[in-house]
């Protein structure tokens, strides 16, 4: 089973900027893999440091391993002044074109999903990058000359994981449909924070801010184009969680529509989604309660003295969810399709999930199935696998559905 | 508890520097999560897990991690047998070499009472006011090297498993490579242990040797990467006999180990079939699995 995602770091083995770069798109992409407590399995990331004795980078790139190859060539001085990389990235830049060229050639979908698609971002770290040939006339570069070491890692985050999202939600095309953010907000305390991010996702080329949808009554015609857009699956939201967002009809409806699960396809698969969503806390002094939809979703505390810092980490944070929640996607088709084709019986008793799951969301996708939910012997979701106390959290729901249903991770499937 | 039918001590021997290992794609935090995802998957599997080495410096992020990862991944049932009177309940042991042993305050063992026993591992034979008292770097130097060796083989004694993948061939701060060391120590305690050669290192330079009957001894895993001038000055002509001494016996240990692995009987409570896959697997996730699966193997034996 190939992989969707691989991400490549190439660099000259000598220059330490470019390592501490490569490691910073590590941690980012592996989703703080060092924290312990993190069930989801981030995208994997390996490094290219070293030539063999032929000039070819080692170990070579097997590009037939994942659907989408996205590779981050890191170019200082160090690489452009080494006669034998600037070879190496030379042919690689000419043999990116040609996979192009094939890929873009391929007369049919079945032709194009067994070519291999490679993104080759190449990453100005020094002005002689525009010495490079094919690499600098080819290829759009992320430009990272005269920023800060922390802005050049913020830069180079964005682009990459902008970059890999644009490309899968697209499915190979260059241009997807922009994906809409709904900026889910209580006027009375949350305004301020949710125009501030909204000017964050305008900074992004594929988002568009969508902002009015509060305040308003029920059934008013806000409802329609925001469940269009989740029909559509060219939604994401972020939602700024105030003292009085959960006091708000609208805020938990909102929160609630984005989380709740809706069937990938609508026929013959029992794939499930639901739409990428950030959750940004800004607590004050009240006794509150939490809005029990986001539970679930990715949180973070809003800074009001690093007020664009942690807009650019909302915003960049939920480009990673929407390609985390493409990645999951498409390992959650394969792994139905083959638990299909090898006609394993439970298949017909499963539900492919695409998100960590939590209480609120497990509970709704019981709902969502009506009366099938009895005949749910397993929900399959990504990652490693829960702890044992993170599972405890889900037994109610779990238990729910019935008293042999359990939670299996993709990796304990692939293992 | 899922796995063994008991709980084992799992030693996790790791380690490498970036330039050690691109040429096999990765770098230290490759090593690094593969540590973690081990633990997880171990601890969530009713085990308990040793460390040591460069791990011993409470101040190094990987060692706090592996707390955090025993914190949160400890399986229900054995957090429930963990007694605070008795070490041998908690999920962690970690070793360290004198001079590092020095480190860990009195406040974090304290604070990790229940969750992780330290223990330190002094140089033998050198009296206590000696090792309080300042020494020269290459005293130093040589007493840590002393130490090292003997934390090897106190872990390789107290642990039922040995994992190893990894590691730094050049420049080690012992004897000599510490993979290789902690693979002899375990050899010859005829205790099992799993080379995962897929993460470049030491690890791979003896996977290399392991899988192919016909391989030479591979030309980097001897004492010269690891000397040190100003410490090998130091030795005595009967310390310098023992030591390439060990370096023949430990030649002679992995070879057997290599013969053994490609019979069909049992290696010391393990399958050579899985000892070989070990060997060449380069996916995370199918190496935690092996490494799950050795486990049950040495628990049910």
């Amino acid at each position: 089973m190939t992989t969707p995602v691989s991400i490549y770091v190439i660099h000259h083995p000598q220059c330490k900027v470019a390592e501490g770069l490569a490691k910073s798109l590590y941690d980012w992409f592996r989703l703080g893999y060092l924290s312990g407590d993190q069930s989801g399995a981030g995208l994997p990331v390996y490094y290219r440091r070293t030539l063999d004795k032929n000039g070819l980078l080692q170990p070579e790139i097997r590009f037939h391993e994942a659907a989408l190859n996205v590779v981050v060539v890191l170019v200082d001085e160090k690489l452009v002044a080494d006669e034998r990389w600037r070879a190496a990235m030379v042919a690689m830049a000419t043999a990116v074109t040609q996979m192009r060229q094939n890929f873009a050639s391929a007369k049919t979908p079945s032709a194009r999903a067994s070519l291999p698609q490679v993104m080759l971002l190449p990453t100005a770290l020094h002005e002689s990058f525009y010495r490079t040939g094919p690499l600098y006339e080819g290829f759009n570069p992320i430009r990272l000359l005269e920023l800060t070491l922390s802005e050049q890692i913020a830069v180079l985050r964005r682009a990459v994981t902008e970059a890999a999202a644009r490309l899968l939600r697209g499915d190979g095309a260059e241009n997807p449909p922009p994906l809409n953010v709904f900026l889910s907000h209580a006027k009375r305390d949350g305004r301020h924070i949710a125009e501030t991010i909204r000017d964050g996702v305008r900074s992004f080329g594929q988002l568009v801010p969508w902002y009015d949808s509060n305040d308003l009554p029920y059934g008013s015609s806000w409802r329609r184009p925001m469940e269009s857009a989740a029909a559509a699956d060219t939604a994401a939201m972020i939602a700024t969680v105030t003292d009085a967002y959960p006091t708000r009809p609208w805020c938990r409806r909102e929160a609630g529509l984005a989380r709740t699960p809706a069937l990938l396809y609508p026929k013959g698969t029992n794939v499930w989604k639901i739409q990428p969503v950030i959750a940004v806390h800004n607590p004050g002094a009240k006794f509150v309660r939490g809005a029990a939809a986001l539970h679930g979703a990715p949180r973070i505390g809003w800074n009001s003295m690093e007020v664009e810092e942690t807009t650019e980490r909302v915003v960049d944070r939920l480009v990673l969810e929407v390609l985390l929640g493409q990645v999951h996607r498409r390992v959650a088709v394969n792994l139905e399709n083959y638990d299909r084709t090898r006609k394993n019986s439970l298949w017909k008793k499963s539900c492919y999930i695409t998100w960590v799951p939590d209480e609120w969301t497990l509970l709704k996708l019981r709902s969502q199935l009506k009366q099938r939910f009895s005949s749910i012997v397993r929900i399959v979701y990504p990652g490693y696998g829960l702890s044992d106390s993170d599972k405890l959290d889900l037994d109610s729901a779990i238990e729910s559905f019935g008293r042999n249903t359990e939670l299996v991770s993709f990796e304990e499937i692939m293992s | 508890m899922r796995g063994a039918k008991r709980g084992l001590l799992v030693a996790l021997s790791a380690g490498g520097v970036n330039s050690e290992l691109a040429a096999h794609g990765i770098g230290v935090e490759h090593v690094e999560e593969l540590m973690v995802r081990m633990a997880m998957r171990l601890l969530a599997d009713g085990h308990r897990l040793c460390f040591g080495g460069t791990l011993g410096d409470p101040g190094k992020d990987l060692t706090k991690y592996l707390i955090e990862t025993a914190e949160k991944w400890l399986d229900d049932k054995a957090a429930a047998k963990v007694d605070v009177t008795k070490p041998e309940t908690w999920p962690l042991v970690n070793y360290s070499a004198w001079p590092h042993s020095r480190k860990i305050t009195e406040d974090q063992r304290a604070r990790l009472v229940g969750i992780c026993q330290f223990i330190g591992i002094d140089p033998p034979g050198i009296p206590q006011n000696v090792l309080d008292s300042d020494a020269e770097p290459a005293v130093e130097k040589k007493h840590n090297s002393n130490a090292l060796t003997a934390m090897r083989d106190r872990s390789a004694r107290d642990a039922d498993l040995r994992i190893v993948w990894g590691g730094r061939v050049t420049g080690a701060s012992g004897w000599m490579a510490g993979i290789l060391e902690e693979v002899a120590c375990t050899l010859k305690l005829k205790k099992p242990v799993l080379v995962l050669g897929g993460f470049g290192g030491c690890a791979r330079l003896l996977a290399d040797f392991l899988i192919d009957p016909s391989a030479s001894w591979p030309s980097q895993l001897n004492l010269a990467e690891s000397a040190d001038a100003d410490r090998d000055a130091l030795l005595t002509d009967s310390e310098r006999e023992q030591l390439n001494a060990r370096m023949i016996e430990i030649q002679k240990l992995v070879t057997q180990f290599r013969t053994a692995i490609h019979s069909e009987e049992s290696v010391n409570g393990l399958s050579p079939s899985v000892i070989r896959s070990a060997l060449l697997e380069e996916n995370n996730r199918s190496v935690i699995s092996l490494a799950a699966d050795a486990a049950k193997q040495v628990g049910a034996a």
